[in-house]
């Protein structure tokens, strides 16, 4: 049995608050935390036992026996886990997907690009990627997040130890009006700053932009993708997405986001 | 002692459960929660000649004590089946039913005459309820005289035993239950999942891109005991029964209503390890009542 094995938890809870309305930032101590690699995603499990699906939530952070949930109450379930409070359990099952491969930031120009949910992940893969070193280092990181408007920014101050962070949002309350894309390509023209490979999560209208932008440029960029799950150990085939090449598991050109992925080359991937 | 053991068209299953096709994959993924051993016998996702694409998503959505799909029956083909899926599963002491599925008659014999020449597969279980694919399927289904004639077909190639997995989408379980027992069948299996619809209000769009999809979990369990019972209580050979199974007492429920195996399916989603739960909690409740076997609970209700 590898440490990597995916498996079942009951996990405490540590703390829970509100980062913004409905924004909330779930700690939970769990064995699962030493083996959370950046990207990969937990399904947590609702005690309401009328709703049976567990809710797949990307990984924010993990430290000493502790894994940081960050997510946005959108449904009846993540309500439930809104109630969630010190001392509580919740069942879970994890790590699941395959994460970023560190691997690609290898010497070169890193940017992550997180717009509004998809900026949680990028927490622990910025963290990860700053800490590497010898030949391993990337050549800078760059970080850049979308919101909405200023009342809605979470986490915004938490990348700062990691190289530089250019903010983005569509009213222009809070950094530079527009979407995460026109700041790229504001820091291209003005700086020129072009980053080498990309990380990205977010909407799919953003993943989309990114997954052109990285084309047009001939840069490497990976995204992390979200579809309905069911399973989510890749036994359902719920949550596939369309795929260039034929999938190897598959044998059809669809991949399971939820094993294959959540992160995939965008070029590998039509959305 | 207790005995958990229960036979099936002839070959000995350590323990009444199985899990239900689709919901278990071919056991590779769940392999990492479950001792596969543990299970009576191990039911795969159904396998087609060729790979199939499947719908599109989203396939799947949550409802009430249950959930909806439309998987479309994604599978990766028989030759790739046989050389992965199955060359894993040879690992294991457990029996395989391989389900069967296709989009013609000729696609279904193909199918059933190669897998059932090879050594890993003790069954097979013929899918010829499953609503969400437009051709085949339930086409085969919900008609009598053409579920019989399948059967016949399917038992004419087959050198394994034959199960008809039987759709809850009709109007009479007992005659769909008939015509499979007429064409052959050694065993059938019910009930596959009912058609469903659910649509998102705020954006007036439907939920699942195929539009409808097949209902299942434990919202349907009271209905799956009545057609269990009511297919049970006019054939001969023996029923899987499954929909919406959860606990031990949910299986033992499917047990008096006359099925000789059980089916865990959606709840496999919910609890990766369910099947373990409740074959020890049928071998607890066994105990409990002072009942020496399965076999003595079968169809065993006071009237």
């Amino acid at each position: 049995m590898t440490g990597e094995q995916k498996r079942e938890v009951t996990a405490h809870v540590v703390r829970q608050e509100y980062l913004t309305g409905d924004i909330l930032d779930l700690v939970l101590e769990t064995p699962l935390a030493e083996e959370a690699k950046p990207g990969q995603f937990v399904d947590l499990y609702c005690p309401d036992s009328s709703r049976l699906l567990p809710r797949p939530i990307s990984i924010c952070d993990v430290y000493a026996g502790n894994v940081r949930l960050v997510y946005r109450t959108v449904g009846s379930g993540t309500r439930e886990f809104a109630l969630l409070k010190e001392g509580d359990t919740v069942r879970m099952v994890g790590n699941l997907g395959n994460g970023y491969d560190l691997n690609t930031a290898k010497g070169r120009h890193v940017m992550a690009v997180g717009g509004g949910l998809g900026i949680p992940p990028m927490k622990l893969l910025m963290k990860r990627l700053h800490s590497l070193e010898g030949d391993s280092r990337p050549a800078s990181l760059t970080t850049v997040l979308g919101y909405r408007d200023s009342q809605s920014t979470f986490l915004d101050q938490e990348f700062d130890g990691y190289g530089k962070v250019i903010l983005a949002s569509d009213d222009g309350s809070v950094g530079i009006k527009g979407t995460v894309l026109d700041a790229i390509r504001e820091a291209e023209k003005s700086r020129n700053e072009r980053p080498e490979v990309i990380y990205a999560c977010g909407p799919m209208i953003m993943l989309k932009a990114i997954g052109a932008y990285a084309e047009e440029k001939g840069i490497d960029a990976y995204i992390s993708l979200e579809e309905r799950m069911a399973c989510g150990v890749g036994a359902c085939l719920g949550c596939v997405v369309k795929t260039v090449r034929k999938d190897g598991h598959s044998q059809v050109n669809n991949a399971r986001i939820c094993t294959e992925g959540p992160v995939f080359a965008a070029s590998e991937v039509m959305l | 002692m207790i005995d958990l053991s229960v036979e099936l068209c002839g070959i000995s299953l350590k323990n009444p459960i199985t899990c239900a096709s689709g919901t278990f994959g071919s056991g590779i993924e769940y392999s990492e929660f479950v001792d596969l051993n543990r299970l009576g016998a191990i039911t795969t996702k159904g396998v087609s000649a060729v790979p199939w694409e499947g719908n599109p998503t989203p396939r799947v959505t949550e409802t009430p004590s249950g959930m909806m799909n439309a998987i479309g029956l994604q599978n990766p083909g028989m030759d790739v089946f046989i050389n992965r899926d199955l060359a894993f599963l040879k690992d294991y002491d457990v029996p395989v039913i391989v389900n069967v599925c296709g989009h013609t008659v000729e696609e279904y014999l193909e199918v059933a005459e190669r897998l059932s020449e090879e050594d890993g597969v003790s069954m097979l279980e013929i899918n010829v309820s499953c609503p969400n694919v437009k051709e085949g399927g339930i086409a085969f289904g919900t008609k009598a005289e053409a579920l019989e004639k399948v059967t016949k077909a399917v038992k004419a190639v087959s050198k394994k035993p034959v199960i008809m997995k039987l759709s809850p989408n009709v109007t009479s379980i007992p005659e769909m239950a008939k015509a499979a027992e007429a064409g052959g069948a050694d065993a059938i299996s019910l009930i596959n999942t009912f058609t469903a619809m659910k649509i998102d209000i705020y954006r007036r769009k439907f939920v699942l891109a195929n539009r409808t999809g097949g209902l299942s979990g434990p919202a349907i369990h009271p209905i799956a005991v009545r057609m269990v019972y009511e297919a049970a209580h006019s054939v001969k050979i023996p029923v899987i029964g499954m929909g919406g199974v959860a606990s031990a007492e949910d299986a033992i429920e499917m047990l008096m209503a006359g099925a000789s195996v059980v089916a865990v399916g959606m709840m496999n989603f919910h609890e990766p390890a369910v099947c373990v739960k409740v074959i020890e909690g049928i071998a607890a409740f066994l105990e409990s009542n002072r009942i020496s076997g399965v076999s003595d609970l079968i169809g065993c209700i006071n009237s």
